[in-house]
């Protein structure tokens, strides 16, 4: 009887320690995953039109004169990231990507990036990139044919496209740096 | 040093105090527990342990949510441990042991949860004192209370430097004091394990003492360079705007002198007036290109083309130019906002058909850039609010701009003295080391500031580290210069008995 209230008491007390980091580590685990609240609600309501399949082809004008496409980056998994130079959300996830690729990461290797233009004049981008010293790969879609066959509503929205060139996931709105990582590997994984 | 660094180090030291006088407590309860052969006894001394290794992990900083998460299980397993062994002790010796050392760490529900579990502590041991007439408990239950109240405090959360956290460390150490207290009213009784423990205690405050000697002497250095290289950098990001000042305006002048403006200007020719504007924007490498006729209404803006008919009359570096005074100055716009700004004359046959207005804008692209090239943290305010920045929320998608500077000595010295700043400064709640160089118009009046900023943490991380790597190696010095001191006492206390 003696031990027994000992057993019960430390069994008591370990479900308490157990609650309570499971109620913490609930709140922390999104962050640390690289995910929240908003970021669900902003995803549901993407157009999910593409997913799981091929992502469009596309010929597109570079930043160095040269012509950038998708056929480009088959075998490897590529991010897309539609943005706009008026759209502050969109050139901010545009430095987070560039603050990515600059951090030397052993994944980024693995990926290709393609940050596109959508619908604006090149001169204005050309200029804002320049200025930026952003190292990120652009891609001028100055007349929005490839926006439109990607069902861009809002910007900016990232495409993760694996090896075999399908669409894995969509996401609208900006992704932090952890979150971007975080389903970066999970089409490096497919 | 700032306050930053010393609350850092000092919580180290407060935290190193706790974690020997926990050992301490745990050798005891082990000693009784040999005596008696009493399982809540043993309980009691891997419940100190447990806490003991806690308050290390705590005081040494170590920046790692898997081990951060690992010593908030070890906390709470030692404090349930205490209690158990408090609550399946029917009848407690004298020489039973219960300790707890104070808190400063994660989520606020194990904080909570924690301050609980140690005022429970202390209730219990108030009931021991009264059950016995064993006024020894009292330290004990007083050091367990201190050790709640500073855990209730640590659940508050705040800042670093604010007073809850200052006054939870301050209680945390009374707490330890009276627990040093109680522990001495036993140690004093043996004479071999005074004498081991003794020796093993000031092991540990020499180390803490080396340690904080070292990494005082480190933060003192790194923080004067720091500061030196952060004046040194803003002064150059001070000359770089004065060079951009002057490439707007040679730009804007060059620009205007090209006959193609007056004449798209005299024939209303819009779509020659943004063919000729971007070719220029991308020509001269311009953050904007604006072009307005004589009444300071925009024809065009060739960064924008979709934004025009609105009216730039008002603004200096128009004014400026149809008065035939070319200018180059720094002032808010409605489309560019905040930025470097130039005007210069369209003329046609002697008379003002227009301007251009050409610079750059100081928004996050500006201080991307800059620190791109410095690899600080940059920022830009307009007046004593920014307007750029290269921070970001913990959140990692928002930038930390709109807020107003809340240090009175960065708006003191460099607005309202014109005078560039550098030292320790809260940046949106955050601790930074930073320089700030006042942003002046062309009339010389200070209308922003430009900062440089590097984040306190960075260096409180390299203290955090010393801290780590001088413990140990001063703690193995002196384990190893300690074993003779132990073996002697053994020999000793052979001899006594």
């Amino acid at each position: 009887m003696k031990y027994l209230k000992v057993f019960l008491l430390v069994i008591v007390c370990l479900a308490c320690i157990f609650l309570a980091v499971y109620l913490s580590g609930a709140s922390i685990v999104p962050n640390l995953l690289g995910k929240n609240a908003n970021s669900v609600a902003v995803a549901s309501s993407t157009d999910q039109t593409l997913l799981d399949q091929s992502a469009p082809s596309f010929d597109l004008p570079n930043t160095s004169g040269g012509y950038v496409t998708l056929a480009q980056f088959l075998n490897t998994p590529t991010v897309l990231v539609f943005w706009s130079t008026w759209n502050k959300l969109a050139l901010d996830q545009v430095k987070i990507l560039d603050d990515y690729l600059a951090s030397g990461s052993k994944d980024a290797g693995l990926v290709s990036f393609l940050a596109i233009d959508s619908q604006e004049d090149p001169s204005t981008v050309l200029s804002l990139i320049r200025r930026s010293g952003y190292q990120v790969p652009f891609a001028l879609d100055t007349y929005g044919d490839t926006s439109d066959r990607y069902h861009i509503k809002s910007l900016p929205t990232t495409y993760f496209i694996d090896r075999q060139g399908v669409v894995r996931e969509i996401y609208s709105g900006i992704l932090s740096q952890s979150m971007l990582v975080d389903k970066m590997e999970q089409i490096i994984k497919q | 040093m700032s306050l930053y660094f010393l609350i850092n180090n000092l919580g180290f030291a407060f935290g190193m105090i706790g974690f020997i006088t926990l050992l301490i407590a745990a050798w005891l309860s082990y000693d009784a527990y040999r005596l008696q052969r009493d399982a809540p006894v043993l309980l009691r001394s891997i419940g100190f342990v447990l806490f003991a290794v806690w308050r290390l992990i705590d005081a040494v900083n170590i920046n790692n949510d898997i081990l951060s998460y690992i010593a908030l299980i070890i906390l709470l397993a030692g404090l349930v441990l205490l209690v158990g062994s408090f609550l399946a002790t029917k009848k407690l010796a004298l020489n039973a042991v219960i300790v707890i050392p104070a808190f400063s760490a994660f989520g606020s529900h194990a904080y909570v949860l924690s301050a609980i579990l140690l005022v429970s502590i202390s209730y219990f041991s108030l009931r021991q004192w009264k059950r016995e007439y064993n006024r020894t408990w009292i330290p004990f239950s007083v050091a367990f209370l201190l050790f709640g109240i500073a855990s209730f405090l640590g659940s508050l959360g705040g800042a670093e430097t604010g007073f809850s956290y200052i006054l939870g460390h301050l209680i945390e150490l009374a707490g330890s004091a009276f627990l040093a207290v109680w522990v001495w009213q036993y140690m004093r009784l043996r004479i071999s394990e005074s004498f081991v423990m003794i020796s093993f205690g000031v092991t540990f405050i020499l180390a803490t003492i080396i340690t904080l000697a070292f990494s005082t002497i480190l933060i003192g250095r790194v923080s004067t360079d720091t500061s030196a290289n952060l004046l040194t950098d803003v002064k150059a990001l001070g000359l770089s705007i004065d060079s951009l000042k002057e490439e707007s305006l040679a730009k804007a002048e060059l620009a205007a002198t090209d006959p193609g403006f007056a004449d798209a200007i005299a024939k209303g020719d819009t779509i020659s007036l943004d063919q000729l504007s971007q070719r220029l924007l991308d020509q001269y490498n311009l953050g904007f290109l604006t072009v307005t006729d004589d009444q300071g209404v925009v024809l065009v803006r060739a960064h924008a083309l979709a934004r025009a008919g609105d009216s730039l009359a008002g603004e200096r570096a128009f004014e400026e130019a149809v008065l035939q005074n070319p200018i180059a100055t720094i002032e808010d716009s409605s489309v560019e906002g905040f930025s470097i700004r130039a005007g210069a004359p369209i003329i046609s046959k002697n008379k003002v058909v227009g301007a251009i207005i050409a610079g750059f804008p100081l928004d996050n692209v500006f201080a991307d850039r800059l620190k791109k090239l410095t690899g600080l943290e940059m920022l830009v305010y307009k007046n004593d609010t920014s307007v750029a920045s290269t921070l970001f929320d913990v959140d990692g998608v928002t930038r930390l701009v709109g807020a107003p500077l809340s240090d009175q000595a960065v708006t003191d010295t460099t607005i309202a003295h014109d005078t560039a700043f550098t030292g320790p400064t809260m940046i949106n709640g955050r601790p930074f080391y930073a320089s700030f160089l006042p942003l002046t118009n062309s009339d010389g009046k200070v209308v922003g500031m430009i900062s440089a900023a590097e984040s306190e943490q960075n260096i409180v991380d390299i203290a955090n580290a010393t801290n780590q790597l001088t413990l140990i190696t001063v703690v193995l010095i002196m384990a190893i210069l300690l074993l003779p001191i132990y073996m002697v006492s053994k020999r000793l206390n052979k001899n006594i008995s």
